[in-house]
């Protein structure tokens, strides 16, 4: 009995269908992993089930009905609850309180000694060990991701989505997580359980659908699969096209290193060591890519390189100096340029004019100002010639960043960090969200530098991008780095690593 | 573009709205005066004639709005750094208190050319050291400036309560809680004969337009704006967010300072409890209207001026009870912001659409 039935789904944004034509069924009772990369669609075709998004076609079926989830509030109603990755729980109440405002109709007094017996119960019947009374900013995270079950079951979920929920884990948390799946599909409820990890997929589900690129492209019992065949399925079988191997040889590296890093450690937000141990050399002349999944101490370690966060050991050298620890604006006068993951919140200064934006890092500079004043000519010929060399496209450099397109706003950081002719660029995610044509131009600009025999770090959610342009390929996993260069046709072996299934070469 | 369709193009925004502004505040505040039994048409009048009536009260209306310029041009200053100063109130205090002591105890020894500009600079250096408390604060130790500055306000008011009510700057005869008169080489220049206009408006406005450049032409304008604007990308840039936190601070609270200071020296000349009728807060409001742009600060705080002179003479030639004044002025300021308000989100649909 299918208790949940998607027919032909798609959805579009734009000109891209995130998810296409897809079929998807949920059995009463079973625990069913969804797979795929980052933007392989997985997150949309949860929200569609959870009603954040309408599908532009297709059917859903709920208990066998056609159903039409228009809201979140409408599909608590049918039954589906999801954990968010990033929970949805207020810090300064009670759990017991975050549980009764996720129910309806409760009237206008708030009764605390029922709510407390309620979560109780259902604490108790789940095996969850949570006190009702406790807050949540008491709670730790393996704690707080059971309220947000718990606030699903209280909603009467019998479908529970749950969004990457052993990414934020401790080992042990994920066995406790784990024993508390197998309960709640003991009494009959069904799990959406969404992963990048083979080998927690390979634990826990009895089912696996596998997403590539917006479309389903394989669905098995967990019985009749493997992960070597799971990581082929994820990662497609053809290698992407690669550099011309003859060009590597003919121009490839020299031996000098641009940027020598020795066993770095460095700390992530929340104080948890992101970064552990990590030695990787960038000799001039060649790309380095670091490929893997958000969240594995790709971005600690690039901020780490410019300087934005400190190491608490090891040692990062630019040529023969030193710039462990060195401020930002240090590390980029010895030569290092930087276009950060995020451009919109890291790489530009939206409410900035173009031409101000293409200053930001050299405004301070002598050849940009006249003692205390900006050189308002000087700047405006300097942004007009990047406009003109990077093909930002724009009626007027004095218009503001963020009325831009997305590839527009990137070429802006690329026109400020390449011009510099930095001896070392370090590019996060340079082509996220941008359409084919933007994402060829950075491409380009990347060779470019190559050729130009300065280094590049390029680091990379997406493989195919990293395996086409990178001279040596390593992937980073659960803050380690391997080198993954001989296995850049194989794709399986590298969906292994990149999944963290496999953790040494 | 013909004139017809430019007008029409301008006409909502700059004709229609204001005009609906306008009429909306009149309105209001009629049926407010209305209720409480007064004559709204005699209060009106009055409140007009009294702001704008003569020379005299033309004048009146320009200095009042200049401890609002200062304090107004103090906000919009942190502001763009992105950083919360609601303590100009505080700042603007320790200003005059720091004046208050130098016109007492050094003036009196310099001549005037020396005694005016180091009574002003030590009220300016208070009120910048005490804004400095607050980022230092902040920067080192995570502190939100909206608190620690709202605290030290409160600091601040105690500190001169105690200052002239039994402490080391209450007057010599112990009446009251006031100052002497600080030493006459130290009193800011009045200009216009018969009137009380002082060269602390032509100071303030030549400061507003200092600020405008130094905001938008200069390299410590630029980083400031762009730490205001979205720190992370500064500091990927290399910029010191605490540089320039501290910086804009300690300027934000040398404005507010010398603002007490000019108030001190030029119209009061002596320090009483109750020195600051709240002109560190109304500044938020002086600030925002002005979209925290330096130049167009020194008009709204103009109207900030009239209203108070304005309200002044609603109590002394209608009768109208002061908080009643209060209220009126409440009423207009509410009113205004809708405007000012408005008009930011327009602004910002124009570049949309671009």
């Amino acid at each position: 009995m299918n208790v949940l039935e998607l027919n032909g789904i798609t959805k579009r944004f734009g000109n891209l269908a995130a998810v296409d034509n897809v079929d998807f069924d949920l059995k009463t009772g079973e625990i069913h992993a969804v797979l795929g990369e980052n933007g392989a669609g997985k997150s949309t075709l949860m929200n569609l089930i959870y009603g954040l998004h309408q599908p532009d076609s297709g059917e859903i079926r709920i208990s066998g009905e056609p159903t039409r989830l228009d809201s979140p509030r409408n599909a608590i109603a049918h039954g589906v609850g999801m954990v968010h990755q990033h929970f949805l729980l207020i810090q300064n109440l009670t759990v017991a309180e975050n549980i009764a405002l996720g129910i309806r109709d409760r009237g206008f007094r708030f009764r605390r000694d029922e709510a407390n017996q309620k979560t109780r119960e259902l604490s108790e019947q789940f095996g969850f060990a949570i006190d009702p009374e406790a807050y949540i900013w008491q709670l730790p995270v393996g704690l707080q991701q059971r309220v947000e079950i718990l606030k699903a079951l209280a909603a009467d979920a019998r479908i529970l989505i749950l969004d990457e929920p052993t990414a934020v884990l401790a080992p042990q948390e994920v066995d406790e997580l784990f024993s508390i799946l197998r309960r709640l599909k003991a009494d009959g409820r069904s799990i959406i359980f969404i992963s990048h990890k083979l080998k927690e997929v390979m634990r826990i589900s009895d089912r696996v659908t596998v997403m590539r690129n917006g479309s389903k492209t394989y669905v098995t019992n967990k019985a009749d699969t493997s992960t070597e065949e799971l990581a082929r399925q994820m990662m497609g079988n053809e290698p992407p096209v690669s550099q011309d191997d003859s060009e590597l040889i003919e121009e490839g590296a020299s031996d000098d290193a641009a940027l020598n890093v020795q066993n770095v450690e460095i700390r992530g937000d929340q104080g948890e060591i992101a970064v552990q141990g990590v030695s990787l050399e960038v000799r001039r002349g060649e790309i380095v890519g670091i490929a893997g999944v958000d969240g594995n101490g790709q971005v600690e370690l690039a901020e780490a390189l410019i300087g934005l966060r400190k190491v608490i050991s090891g040692d990062i050298r630019l040529f023969d100096t030193s710039i462990t620890n060195k401020t930002t604006a240090d590390i980029r006068g010895l030569g290092v340029g930087y276009i950060p993951g995020d451009r919109q919140s890291a790489g530009l200064v939206v409410n900035f004019s173009i031409s101000e934006n293409l200053i930001l890092d050299v405004h301070h500079l002598r050849e940009h100002r006249k003692r205390i004043l900006l050189d308002k000519t000087g700047i405006s010929d300097d942004s007009e010639r990047l406009i003109r060399n990077y093909d930002i496209r724009t009626p007027s450099m004095d218009i503001e960043a963020h009325a831009l397109s997305g590839g527009n706003q990137q070429k802006i950081v690329l026109a400020r960090e390449i011009s510099r002719n930095p001896a070392l660029l370090i590019a996060v995610n340079p082509t996220r969200g941008l359409d084919i044509n933007a994402a060829e131009y950075v491409h380009k600009s990347l060779i470019a530098q190559r050729q130009a025999s300065k280094a590049v770090l390029l680091i990379s959610t997406e493989l195919d991008e990293a395996l086409a342009l990178s001279d040596r390929v390593f992937v980073m996993s659960n803050g380690n780095l391997i080198d993954a260069t001989s296995k850049r046709s194989d794709m399986t072996a590298l969906g292994l690593l990149i999944t963290g299934a496999e953790t040494h070469p | 573009m013909n004139v017809l369709s430019k007008f029409t193009s301008l006409s909502r925004r700059q004709i229609v709205f204001p005009l609906a502004i306008l009429l909306s505040t009149l309105f209001t505040n009629g049926i407010i005066l209305a209720l409480c039994s007064y004559n709204p048409w005699e209060a009106l009048w009055v409140a007009v004639v009294g702001a704008f009536g003569d020379g005299q009260r033309i004048a009146e209306t320009l200095i009042k709005g200049v401890p609002f310029l200062l304090t107004g041009l103090a906000v919009a200053f942190s502001f763009r750094c992105g950083i919360w100063n609601i303590g100009a109130e505080g700042q603007f205090l320790v200003g005059a208190i720091a004046s208050t002591w130098c016109g007492m105890s050094i003036a009196p020894h310099l001549p005037s050319v020396l005694a005016i500009p180091l009574t002003l600079l030590v009220g300016a250096a208070a009120g910048g050291f005490w804004a400095l408390i607050a980022a230092l604060l902040k920067v080192y130790r995570g502190v939100q400036e909206v608190i620690s500055t709202i605290m030290l306000n409160y600091v601040a008011i105690h500190l001169l309560s105690y200052m002239v009510d039994g402490g080391p700057l209450q007057e010599a005869a112990k009446r009251g809680p006031q100052s002497d008169m600080i030493a006459a080489a130290s009193h800011l220049p009045r200009l216009i004969p018969h009137t009380r206009f002082h060269i602390g408006l032509p100071l303030a406005i030549a400061l507003a337009i200092i600020l405008f450049i130094i905001l938008f032409r200069t390299v410590l304008g630029y980083q400031i704006r762009a730490v205001g604007a979205n720190p992370k990308a500064a500091q990927a840039a290399g910029i010191s967010i605490s540089k320039n936190v501290i910086l804009a601070l300690f300027i934000s609270g040398a404005l507010a300072g010398l603002g007490g200071a000019i108030e001190l020296t030029a119209l009061t000349r002596r320090l009483f409890l109750n020195f600051s009728p709240g002109y560190g807060y109304t500044a938020i409001a002086v600030a925002l209207l002005a979209k925290l742009h330096p130049l167009w600060v020194i008009l709204s705080s103009l109207l900030f001026g009239a209203l108070k002179t304005g309200s002044d003479a609603m109590q002394q030639m209608a009768g109208i009870s002061a908080k009643m004044t209060f209220v009126i002025q409440a009423t207009i300021i509410f009113f205004v912001l809708i405007y000012g308000v408005s008009g930011f989100r327009e602004q910002r649909r124009k570049l949309n659409v671009e």
